[in-house]
């Protein structure tokens, strides 16, 4: 509480200073003894008790509750049960993170038998391998006590069945899930595993749903996609996933993020074969059909060799024209970056004729006199660099394959932000491109 | 020349309990009641001509003395508080470690007193009291297992041993 006085009304308080305190002190601290012993409250009828309050404040008090509350207030009554339950289904949890994996179907284990992962949470998740099998995961300690309780050994396969939230403190709210261990077919009733998928996701909004070392030929992805259906993750996110029958599985894949539609799809750790295949035509179709051009796509590789991905990761023209370009942000991690790749990137999105801005994001250096040497080599189009750490360039073509020669079409790219140094981020401004 | 000096006493508003306590407030201060402050809208009340001994005074059925007299000094306390935007406020994360300091103190009170103010402020729609109230009766519940929430409340368990069983299962995959 802030006291203040002009300066004509001060005058007649002799010490304003000692007056302020004075208020200050009165207004901190309430008197309040004669409310803590009511006499007669409610008229001498009966004192209001929580479970006889309104509904529509026991509805208001319960917005307040965590979902982990929740869940406990449901198991106190009947009348609490329906309350929660109404709530729960009326309220939206902001979830990071639903990450479902793969782990024990026989799949090599990544990395060293233990992976840590650390999140925004204050606490750290664990996951625990052992003879190429997930053993637990979970937050804190409550999953290493119990995996080194038994001696460091593989699990029953009932408790590989974790699907948590992860608390960042007591009263907290959950921020992220955990979904760990699918169930072969032949072990558990698949049933089960998307009964609590959907129970666990029920009136949540996902960030991110990651779905890791999932083996695309089971039938695990297009359930999921029907559990989690109308839940719209912001962004997608496939790592080290692996399948067997290409065009069946990809099928499947298209039509999972068809269901879910993600702004964005990540694609990381995976074996770059499998991560362009994913992009074959058929598949690329349907995200075309969508407007998928206008979400952003991001290519990772976290443990393959550069030297391997120089050999494998070149992209075909096609690839340049039917999945880059088509992405109004593409995102490009950990993959050798040639200098020409960007100049046939620009093409194929100038032969879009899509005008406005298109970034994609390289780590790796391009070098503006490589761009210059691709320009001349090809004779296609021109292409200069006006200075060093800000490069812009202009292409024109008068005889582009568009209109087949019998128009001239002028094509026109500028490029900012292209530093020699970092190269992290490439934005591509079109303009003035003539519609044939 | 001195002109005499016009002094404004604040605008007073007469309220009434349900045990027939009749209250005097400031008109600032009871505005924050959207209740009291539409019915003094819809009845004139805020013509200059009407002294306060003529003024009808605005009977609050669902308010006791006592209550009314914690929801007075409370909206005294927040007079100066800022006009809320009700679509800021639903798009606000939704926590309950955000109450005033002061507001903890008062809210500091038995069960039922605590209740009353929950009631008042639902009837006399005061949107400031009513939240600070519901976040001080959350912070109670949060943490607690069913039974200490039984316990707490005085909540009579009212499931049969199938019906438990069956929510147990329901909730067995959020259980550590």
């Amino acid at each position: 509480i802030s006291f203040q006085m002009s300066e004509g009304r001060g005058r007649f308080i002799r010490d304003p200073v000692s007056f302020n305190r004075k208020i200050r002190e009165k207004m901190a601290r309430p008197n309040l003894t004669k409310f803590r012993k009511p006499v007669s409250w409610n008229n001498g009828k009966p004192a209001t008790k929580f479970s006889r309050l309104p509904q529509d404040c026991l509805l208001h008090i319960f917005t307040y509750l965590d979902w982990q509350d929740l869940e406990s207030m449901k198991r106190v009554s009947q009348t609490m049960h329906s309350l929660a339950n109404f709530t729960m289904d009326k309220s939206l949890r902001r979830v990071d993170s639903l990450c479902i994996s793969q782990y024990c179907l026989g799949w090599a284990a990544p990395g060293d038998a233990f992976e840590l992962y650390s999140r925004d949470c204050s606490q750290q998740r664990y996951t625990y391998y052992l003879e190429a099998a997930k053993v637990g995961m979970g937050q804190g300690h409550s999953s290493e006590h119990r995996w080194r309780a038994k001696g460091k050994k593989l699990m029953d396969v009932s408790e590989l069945f974790e699907f948590r939230h992860i608390y960042k403190g007591v009263g907290e709210y959950s921020k992220l899930f955990e979904y760990n261990s699918l169930p072969a077919p032949n072990q558990n009733p698949a049933s089960i595993f998307y009964t609590r998928l959907e129970h666990a996701s029920r009136g949540a909004a996902f960030a991110e749903l990651r779905l890791v070392n999932v083996l695309l030929e089971s039938n695990y992805l297009q359930q999921i996609g029907r559990a989690l259906e109308g839940k719209t993750p912001q962004t997608i996110h496939f790592k080290r996933i692996t399948r067997t029958n290409v065009d069946a599985d990809d099928k499947m894949v298209a039509e999972f993020v068809h269901i879910l539609r993600p702004q964005s799809l990540i694609l990381s750790g995976c074996d770059p074969s499998d991560a362009w295949s994913l992009f074959n035509e058929s598949f690329l179709d349907n995200f075309v059909s969508t407007g998928w051009a206008h979400y952003s796509l991001s290519v990772q590789s976290e443990r393959i060799q550069n030297t391997v991905l120089n050999a494998v990761v070149a992209p075909s023209e096609t690839f340049m024209l039917r999945v880059i370009s088509r992405f109004a942000t593409f995102i490009w991690t950990s993959y050798i970056f040639r200098a020409h790749h960007l100049t046939d990137l620009i093409l194929a999105r100038l032969k879009l004729k899509v005008s406005g801005n298109w970034k994609f994001t390289v780590d790796r250096v391009i070098d503006p006199s490589k761009i210059k040497r691709r320009a001349v080599r090809t004779r296609e189009f021109e292409c200069s660099v006006v200075e060093d750490g800000k490069a812009a360039f202009t292409i024109s073509r008068n005889d582009c394959s568009c209109c087949t020669g019998r128009m001239s079409c002028s094509w026109t790219a500028s490029v900012a932000h292209l530093s020699p140094e970092t190269n992290q981020e490439v934005v591509v401004t079109f303009d003035n491109i003539a519609r044939p | 020349f001195l002109f005499p000096i016009k002094m404004t006493s604040p605008r007073m508003i007469k309220l009434t309990s349900n045990d027939d306590k009749t209250f005097e407030v400031e008109r600032d201060v009871i505005k924050q009641s959207v209740t009291v402050n539409t019915l003094i809208t819809d009845l004139n009340m805020d013509d200059e001509d009407v002294s306060v001994e003529n003024q009808m005074a605005i009977p609050l059925p669902n308010v006791d003395a006592a209550t009314l007299e914690m929801v007075i000094t409370w909206c005294k306390q927040h007079r100066e508080d800022p006009p809320r935007n009700e679509e800021e406020e639903e798009k606000k994360e939704k926590r309950t470690d955000d109450i005033p300091e002061w507001d903890k103190t008062f809210l500091d009170v038995e069960q039922s007193v605590l209740f009353a103010l929950i009631l008042a402020a639902n009837y006399m729609d005061i949107k400031g009291l009513l939240d600070n109230c519901c976040k001080t009766v959350a912070n109670m519940i949060k943490g607690k297992t069913p039974d200490e929430i039984r316990k707490h409340f005085n909540i009579k368990n009212d499931f049969t041993p199938e019906e438990e069983e069956q929510i147990r299962k329901e909730n067995a995959w959020c259980e550590d």
